[in-house]
């Protein structure tokens, strides 16, 4: 079976185009970077059976990032090489073209977002194109899928280029320049609209404004779309439905026993109370289903209406300068607000990041500053019900030591903070259809790979008290708890379960009887002191074992000064 | 004709880069994404505070952080 690989700049349609060739669902958005890693997935035509793989975009052979690296490491691997090109940039683009022509793999050009070009006064000859290039050139459109009939058909004439001499990048420069002119016409355009909202977006007072104005209506649109899903259906479904439910089942159960601690939990005064019994058919579900699923739902069909728009970089480009006071760049700021929604794949995109020094402040400063929409829906459902100002106060303190964190790195760590240089790629109208699909898949990856650590966490829980077996922790752990953080020792369990699962631990402090300023630095230091079990492997894998140890050292210091502080500070409430 | 850093430059103002004064790995970024010599670029504008300088080339816009954009000169009419 042959090999072909998708190749590209950043940004480009590759993942839409994989989607297209293979019906292999993947995450595709507005921006240059999304992809990480590569995805494999197979293309049957005719008789013939061809293993696809859309390998993150690269500009260069020579890499300057780790995802560019994966992309060069791939192409010892190609038998066909799909060189996928933006029509509309077509000058920047034919400089990878021409270098992956030199690796003589037989090759086929896509000239992708081919309807744009006309909108764009943007005329190129294809025939001429392939002409000089030697290869075969099709036009497509791989998100109306225009023109994938006619590149699946002609895939078996790619072909090594024979006009090719190798080339140094200057010399490569100057190639691609005399193509160009020879095969595109550009009609001058007037600086149209989009262009003067385009500009509007990224230039300095104006695009503060305008962000001001995304973010807060983002996050607006965050609260009311989760809490609509709650209080119309979540809620409604589970209270009415469901746990009347589960109540005959404990009645059929005796109301006691082994079995009926590990589905249904503990009741409180004879009925079931979700928040407190820690059952999975009750706690379990409702915490995964009732109060976080609704706001996953929400928060990354915002981001996804964000990242198909192509709003992000120009985030990136805003953010830029205080970054640089956290020895990041502004582009830093992209794994960090995937991490709002869950850490682990936010961890991963830091491979967009050059260094090491600027991965490891990142995925540091994400783990600990950055709570996952798991545990914002049960932080803002727990404290919520005390007041939303306290919910502020956590996200403010979170801030404060993201922000100062981020200044001690970047003074004590060695290296300095690289510099900013990106693409900001067009608006471009965000297709329900699209948003939609990739709400679904990150939906589902949520279902199958969170829930089932939240339902474990909930029976351990559970399992831990019907057989008294933390009740000591209380005793020696007390010291710590009252002294630094003033909270009561009861609330060491559900300090220690977040050690695995931080929004089942938030959930843990639910039954306790707690002040609100306890309640307060209990959520707070939940967020701030340990990654949850998938972020910890993640980091594991990314950082690897000593810089991972270096994170947590980094935690546990900082919850303690944190907790303390807060303690200390903060009136009675 | 004025030779001047692309820092320096006002905003709107044109020009064509004549040199790259950085190391191997910047000029190679920027080489990634079209800003070599030779190149007519427009600035479009610049974010305070040493805040990152937005170019255009032809219809594509590209951020430079405040650094590096001290390195990029560039001839201009005034």
């Amino acid at each position: 079976m042959k090999t072909v690989l998708l190749m590209g700049n950043p940004n480009v349609g590759k993942s839409a185009l994989f989607s297209r060739l293979t019906g292999t669902q993947v995450v595709i958005s507005n921006y240059p970077g999304t992809s990480v890693e590569f995805t494999q997935g197979s293309l049957k035509h005719e008789t013939e059976e061809a293993s696809i793989i859309d390998v993150p975009g690269t500009y260069t052979l020579q890499p300057t990032c780790r995802a560019e690296q994966v992309a060069c490491d791939m192409l010892a691997q190609g038998d066909v090489i799909i060189n996928v090109i933006d029509a509309t940039n077509l000058e920047r683009n034919l400089n990878l073209t021409l270098q992956l022509l030199e690796k003589q793999i037989p090759m086929i050009v896509v000239l992708n977002i081919w309807d744009e070009t006309k909108h764009r006064g943007i005329t190129i000859d294809v025939a001429a194109l392939e002409k000089m290039l030697g290869v075969p050139v099709v036009t497509t459109c791989s998100v109306t899928g225009e023109g994938i009939h006619t590149l699946v058909h002609r895939l078996a004439e790619a072909s090594r280029s024979p006009l090719l001499e190798v080339s140094s990048d200057t010399n490569r420069w100057q190639r691609v320049g005399e193509i160009v002119s020879a095969v595109q016409l550009l009609k001058h355009k007037h600086h149209g609209l989009t262009e003067f909202l385009q500009d509007l977006s990224i230039k300095p007072w104006s695009g503060a404004l305008v962000t001001i104005i995304i973010l807060a209506t983002s996050f607006g649109l965050i609260r009311f779309i989760g809490e609509g899903l709650i209080r119309w259906i979540s809620e409604p479904f589970f209270t009415h439905l469901w746990l009347p439910l589960m109540m005959q089942l404990s009645q059929h159960l005796n109301q006691t026993g082994f079995v009926h601690q590990i589905f249904i939990g503990k009741l409180s005064a004879g009925v079931i109370d979700p928040f407190t019994s820690f059952g999975i058919f009750t706690t379990g579900l409702y915490v995964a289903f009732a109060m976080i699923f609704p706001y996953i739902v929400s928060f990354y069909f915002v981001l996804g209406l964000l990242e198909d728009w192509g709003y992000l970089p120009r985030l990136a480009t805003l953010m830029d300068t205080i970054m640089h006071r956290l020895g990041l760049h502004g582009y830093a700021i992209i794994p960090m607000l995937l991490g709002l929604g869950c850490n682990v794949p936010g961890i991963l995109a830091t491979r967009i990041l050059e260094s090491r020094r600027e991965r490891f402040i990142t995925a540091t400063l994400m783990s600990i500053a950055i709570p996952c929409m798991a545990q914002t829906a049960m932080i803002v459902a727990l404290l919520g019900q005390r007041g939303l100002r306290y919910v502020a106060l956590v996200f403010l303190v979170l801030f404060l030591v993201w922000l100062i964190l981020g200044r001690i790195l970047h003074r004590f760590m060695k290296g300095v903070s690289p510099e900013l240089i990106i693409e900001i790629p067009p608006y471009r109208l965000p297709r329900l259809r699209f948003v939609t699909k990739k709400l679904y898949m990150r939906a589902k990856s949520f279902v199958l790979e969170a829930v089932p650590y939240m339902l474990g966490g909930v029976v351990f829980v559970g399992v831990l008290n019907y057989f008294h077996a933390a009740d000591n922790l209380d005793r020696w752990l007390s010291p710590l708890f009252t002294h630094v953080w003033g909270l009561p020792a009861e609330t060491a369990p559900a300090i220690l379960m977040g050690l695995l699962k931080k929004e089942i631990a938030v959930a843990m402090l639910a039954p306790l009887v707690l002040t609100t300023k306890q309640l307060t630095i209990g959520c707070t230091i939940l967020a701030l002191y340990f990654p949850c079990v998938a972020t910890f492997f993640v980091l594991l894998k990314e950082l690897g074992i000593k810089d991972l140890l270096k994170t947590l050292t980094i935690m546990i210091v900082v919850s303690l000064i944190v907790g303390g502080l807060m303690n200390w500070i903060l009136p009675g409430l | 004709m004025i030779v001047k850093a692309l820092i320096d430059m006002k905003p709107d103002e044109s020009g064509m880069i004549v040199e790259i004064t950085g190391g191997q790995g910047c000029v190679q970024q920027l080489n990634n994404l079209g800003l070599n010599v030779g190149r007519q670029i427009h600035k479009v504008g610049a974010h305070l505070w040493r805040g990152p300088q937005i170019v255009r080339i032809g219809q594509q816009q590209i951020v430079v952080g405040h650094g590096i954009s001290h390195k990029i000169l560039v001839e201009t009419n005034e």
